[in-house]
């Protein structure tokens, strides 16, 4: 890739997980980057490489326009990741449109538009999937965003003649990594987590560092102009996999719990709705036996203890030791541990997770030359080196 | 002093006038100023903050207006003649320079941390301030932390024995929204945190004799660093500097007589067992009120030692230990070669 060698490049969202390897690697090529950074605070990692910070917002287009000025070469990684899912998608769309008017004006020869195979809507019933696939709405506003921002960046490509290359990664984890790293970590560590139908689903798992491998032949190969490839990895993982290694990884047994595609859906779309507070204080004093005999060591803990049982009937007294089911030696015993919290699961995660299609790559293959190195086990066990490294395990 | 102040407002009106305070100017209006030196001079009854040099026309105007400074300038010469002393805050690449001019023109120093990012500047600027005699202080406020003082005297007194060990660790996702961050020239995490925490060491470990240097910098600035260092005690450390992840913030001492963990940012914490018996100490207060206490005490001694002719609590031959050590790391630095992130996996790919 020594074509990248003094090529002038901007890149917008290269404080991000993808953005910030993309940068890495441009730099690492001896591009002359540029990247467009709205908060310096996160820009710890792409300051390693000789790279120009330039200040600025993607939602000011004078500021995108600015950043772009002099350049030939576009990677566009930045998506809206703030606020409610409007916000985000008015980041996302307005956003690509800035960068598109910006390479009209600065007259750049290519744009590499970071986008996701989540455009062809996730629950795709078939065995494989390519780019023959149509992409469609389907109610998802990060993927709805990301469609309606590709075809953006395809008529702008055709109006203003710029070469307009167009990425579809699939499920991307790697070291920084948020949506498949941190959160699934987090989720991980502070509760369960749903796996639907078992976790047989198919995870297109991508290692980051191919993920950049490809966008930089994207912005590189001559056979790629005005060309769409899906990116993944080149192993073939289920869900179960994919989250049992992390659940592994942070030495962890019991966090998976399977469910069918509608028990996960009715479990994820159950109403938020609590029951009184002091039933729920009851429930939860009688499954929480460590906290129980903490607060009957108190000395109101003790009067209302006392008062309780001068009160109520005695049938109702051993009904309750009963329904406790916690013998009266309980504090002698390990206490009891309070079952983890589930995690609910969003819509477009439990179709993502359903779906048995397998993401090809034969396109990339062989119009870029893109060949993914990072087998599933390497990719885990370089994150997992990042993970401890990070203190996240 | 409130009698000077009353006194002198009657003689003559203005804040000039008073003839025991000390008209300090603060030389960079950054995060650093607007936050902790400017707040800590406002305070003062004795000072008189007669200047402010910022670049930044709005910044300029605003801290201006909001801590009441009559001269507003943006460059800081201008201010020269009427001021006796100055704090500089201004990017670590344009502290030598300003404060060297300071100093010549004898006006007193406060210089934050790091001191310079060179030996000869620090030499520099300790002739100037001895020829001049003009105070110069280093902005190394960590040395006015009473745990962090413990500690210094809990080795100095031999009450632990002798240091066999220490692991300093530091680190925090970056959060400091400076207009220089990540500016080559400025240094990365070595210069920024380092300067803090090889003071540390230094001051409570004696000189270093030998060490090798790991950074993440790859033509940039590095985010994450190590050092091993071996002191002319014998004593042999660790010290691991991060500006991307979480670490515990602590030094960890091991001595023939017993252990000893202090918080060396925020809270300071303490830790020790002697002869097998162990004693907790929990600091108070929130960190960020601590932080301008830190501020508070080391103007304090500044202008006690400009009032006094006396040196500082922390001097610029003090000050140049830690720049000197910086500087040699950086000399000899070596890269950090973690799993995930080896440019060897890149070239690879990028031969296919």
């Amino acid at each position: 890739m020594s074509s990248l060698s003094a090529v002038r490049v901007l890149v917008t969202g290269g404080s991000g997980f993808i953005g910030g390897r993309v940068v890495a690697r441009l730099a690492h090529c001896g591009a002359s980057v540029r990247v467009l950074v709205r908060d310096v605070r996160r820009a710890t990692q792409i300051a390693r490489y000789p790279v120009e910070l330039c200040r600025g917002d993607l939602t000011n287009a004078e500021d995108v326009a600015r950043a772009a000025e002099g350049c030939e070469l576009i990677v566009h990684c930045a998506i809206g990741t703030e606020g409610t899912d409007e916000d985000r998608r008015r980041v996302t769309v307005a956003g690509t449109e800035h960068v598109l008017a910006a390479a009209a004006r600065a007259r750049i020869k290519r744009l590499v538009h970071v986008s996701t195979a989540a455009v062809y809507g996730g629950n795709t019933p078939d065995a494989i999937l390519t780019e023959d696939a149509t992409p469609r709405y389907t109610g998802v506003p990060y993927a709805d965003s990301k469609l309606q921002a590709e075809k953006a960046v395809r008529a702008a490509a055709l109006a203003h003649r710029f070469e307009a290359v167009i990425c579809q990664p699939t499920i991307v984890y790697g070291p920084f990594g948020r949506t498949f790293t941190t959160n699934v970590v987090e989720q991980l560590k502070s509760g369960r987590v749903i796996l639907v139908n078992g976790g047989i689903g198919t995870c297109n798992a991508v290692y980051v560092d191919d993920v950049a491998t490809a966008i930089l032949l994207a912005a590189t190969s001559d056979r790629a102009a005005g060309e769409t490839f899906l990116i993944s990895g080149p192993d073939t993982v289920t869900w179960g996999e994919f989250y049992g290694r992390y659940q592994r990884l942070l030495g962890l047994t019991d966090r998976l719990v399977s469910m069918t595609e509608q028990e996960a859906r009715t479990f994820s779309d159950r109403p938020q709705r609590r029951r009184w507070f002091l039933v729920e204080a009851a429930r939860e004093l009688r499954q929480n036996t460590q906290c129980r005999d903490r607060l009957l060591t108190t000395a109101d803990g003790r009067v209302m203890a006392k008062a309780l049982r001068a009160v109520l009937p005695r049938f109702a007294i051993s009904a309750l030791k009963d329904r406790s089911s916690v013998p009266s030696t309980a504090h002698t015993r390990p206490a009891a541990t309070t079952p983890l919290p589930l995690h609910r699961m969003p819509a477009s995660r439990i179709n993502t997770m359903a779906s048995p299609s397998v993401v090809q790559t034969a396109k990339a293959e062989r119009l870029l030359g893109y060949r993914p190195v990072y087998s599933f086990d390497r990719g885990m066990q370089l994150t997992g080196e990042w993970m401890r490294w990070a203190g996240l395990d | 002093m409130k009698d000077d102040v009353g006194l002198s407002s009657t003689i003559s009106p203005g804040p000039i006038a008073d003839p025991c305070a000390v008209r300090v100017a603060v030389i960079g209006g950054g995060a650093v100023a607007e936050r902790y030196h400017l707040p800590a001079l406002a305070e003062r009854a004795n000072v008189i903050i007669a200047g402010l040099a910022e670049l930044n026309e709005d910044r300029r105007s605003r801290l201006a207006a909001h801590f009441g400074i009559p001269h507003a300038v943006s460059d800081y010469r201008a201010l020269i003649g009427s001021i006796d002393a100055a704090i500089v805050a201004v990017p670590h690449h344009l502290h030598a320079a300003v404060a060297l001019n300071l100093l010549e023109h004898g006006i007193h120093v406060l210089v934050e941390k790091p001191m310079a990012l060179r030996v000869k500047d620090c030499d520099a600027m300790i002739a100037a301030a001895a020829s001049t005699g003009a105070v110069l202080a280093i902005g190394l406020m960590r040395r006015f932390v009473p745990a962090l003082q413990f500690t210094k005297r809990a080795l100095a007194s031999g009450l632990l024995g002798e240091v066999h060990h220490f692991e300093i660790r530091e680190g925090r996702i970056y959060d400091w929204n400076a207009v220089s961050a990540f500016d080559r020239e400025c240094g990365g995490v070595l210069a920024d945190i380092g300067a803090h925490v090889l003071d540390l060491m230094l001051w409570w470990f004696g000189d270093c004799v030998s060490w090798t240097y790991l950074d993440d910098a790859r033509g940039g600035v590095e985010a994450d660093c190590l050092i091993e260092v071996t002191m002319q005690s014998g004593a042999t450390g660790t010290v691991e500097l991060s500006r991307s992840r979480t670490l515990p913030n602590t030094c960890a001492i091991r001595a023939s007589r017993g252990t000893l963990t202090v918080g060396i940012k925020g809270r300071s914490d303490l830790r020790m067992e002697l002869h097998g018996c162990p004693l907790g100490l929990r600091a108070g207060a929130d960190a960020e009120l601590e932080a301008q206490d830190r501020f508070r005490l080391q103007l304090e001694d500044f202008l006690q030692a400009v009032r006094d002719a006396r040196p500082p609590a922390v001097t610029g031959v003090e000050g140049r230990r830690s720049v000197e050590l910086i500087e040699c790391c950086y000399e000899q630095r070596r890269p950090m070669n973690r799993t995930w992130d080896r440019i060897d996996e890149w070239v690879k790919q990028e031969s296919q």
